[in-house]
């Protein structure tokens, strides 16, 4: 089995000047970074702490100005004299098209992995619907290495944390 | 009796100097032809000593109070970092209140106030001004494992090769020397020194172990969106191909078929253009 073969595509995407991609290997999750020149970072499972997500703004921003296009493709409908002037469709169609897939897709999200010593952005999950099925996936491969985690454990280890500081 | 009044004697290499007065004698110091260690002498004195422990003398650069270490540990080797995780745990009191701290993701300088659930919603609002969704893994919970070295009991005893005054502990499946604690790693299943994980990934044969490439296959194909690089592109294609896939998550050479086949059609219209083909 070639090295490639243990990997399963987990998500891809970016922002404007970077490019990410995320694999699911055997034992590790592989980030890896860039286009022409690909920087492998690789967080295994059995080193993973936490997954944290919280949503930004970047998608209301863009929905809003998507809907501000569309009222004025709809305006330019509207303003043909003796019949609509279609041609507005040309911009209304795939503002609105790009709406709904936004819509679907849920809010925007920043996410990122931690570890022991870092915790690393991953841009490439975008939105909030991605991020859940990403932590689904991610969930299911590190809890079948380290267990899981149990509420009563967490207490305990923050009343030893406690006590430690007093 | 005033400073000034003292006539103070130095001797260098067995030569006696002065009379100087303090202040004279402070300056020699300052400028470094006296040291420390020079014998002095004045009057009151029963015999010659050293500068450093004269009565009276003046004191020199010698005598300045040490400057403290820089808090800041200066950068080590990966060795040596791997060494320096061999301090006892009771020595780091708060280590595992260091552990335990969980950064807002917007505010990296944030921290988070742990959670009581492994799994919340709407978490840190308060500290870091955007609600997170966190979820914790029992790797949250554990402590880094120390690496500490065995230090040598009796002479008879196997010493690791990269740290003769620790005992070894392990065999370097790479290289079969003796190893400790602190060079040990585990790779493929095996235990190896450090030395020789360095080793494999210098050769460069292990993918698991590589950090960067650069993507040969997109770059051939990129050059052929002018379709005067072709030639390049397809020298690219040819030179790169025994490398295999270029990423290491591709399991084809497909994309440097496709850039040659691209190259090829697009060599062939250059050259018929410029033989007259193209009836301009």
């Amino acid at each position: 089995m070639s090295d490639a073969d243990q990997y399963k595509l987990a998500a891809r995407g970016g922002g404007s000047f970077e490019r990410q991609k995320l694999y699911f290997g055997d034992d590790h999750l592989l980030v890896i970074d860039g286009s022409t020149t690909e920087r492998y970072r690789r967080l295994y499972y059995k080193d993973i702490q936490g997954l944290l997500w919280h949503p930004t703004a970047m998608s209301v921003i863009v929905q809003l100005l998507l809907v501000l296009i569309m009222l004025f493709s709809v305006m330019g409908i509207a303003s043909g004299r003796d019949a609509p002037n279609w041609g507005g469709l040309f911009v209304f169609v795939p503002c609105a098209v790009i709406f709904a897939i936004m819509l679907y897709l849920g809010r925007s999200c920043a996410v990122g992995v931690k570890t022991r010593v870092q915790l690393v952005r991953l841009p490439a999950i975008g939105n909030i619907r991605k991020a859940r099925k990403f932590e689904r996936q991610l969930t299911e491969r590190v809890e079948a290495v380290q267990g899981t985690l149990t509420s009563e454990a967490l207490q305990a280890a923050q009343n030893a944390t406690q006590s430690a500081v007093t | 009796m005033s400073s000034d009044t003292i006539k103070w004697h130095y001797a260098i290499d067995d030569e006696r100097l002065g009379p100087v007065s303090e202040a004279e004698l402070a300056a020699l110091a300052e400028a470094g032809t006296i040291t420390s260690d020079t014998l002095v002498w004045r009057s009151s004195m029963p015999g010659w000593q050293a500068l450093s422990t004269a009565p009276g003398a003046p004191k020199g650069p010698w005598s300045k109070p040490a400057t403290p270490p820089p808090l800041t540990p200066p950068p080590m080797s990966p060795i040596a970092q791997k060494g320096a995780m061999s301090t006892p745990v009771a020595a780091r009191p708060n280590y595992a209140v260091q552990e335990l701290t969980l950064y807002a993701l917007n505010r990296p300088s944030h921290i988070l106030p742990l959670p009581s659930e492994p799994v919340v919603d709407n978490y840190g609002k308060r500290e870091s001004k955007v609600a997170h969704h966190v979820h914790l893994y029992p790797a949250f919970l554990k402590r880094a494992g120390l690496a500490q070295g065995k230090e040598l009991l009796e002479a008879d005893e196997s010493s690791c090769f990269y740290h003769p005054q620790f005992a070894a502990t392990n065999m370097c499946s790479h290289s079969g020397r003796f190893i400790c604690d602190l060079c040990s790693t585990e790779f493929n299943g095996e235990v190896i020194s450090l030395q020789a994980l360095s080793d494999i990934k210098a050769k460069g044969k292990v993918s698991k172990l590589d950090d960067t490439r650069k993507l040969w296959d997109d770059i051939a194909l990129a050059l052929l969106l002018v379709p005067f690089f072709a030639p390049i592109a397809i020298g690219i294609c040819l030179w790169k191909w025994k490398q295999g896939p270029t990423s290491i998550v591709r399991k084809t050479r497909s994309r440097y078929v496709v850039a040659m086949v691209i190259g090829l059609i697009e060599i062939l219209l250059l050259a018929w253009v410029f033989t007259g083909g193209l009836d301009l």
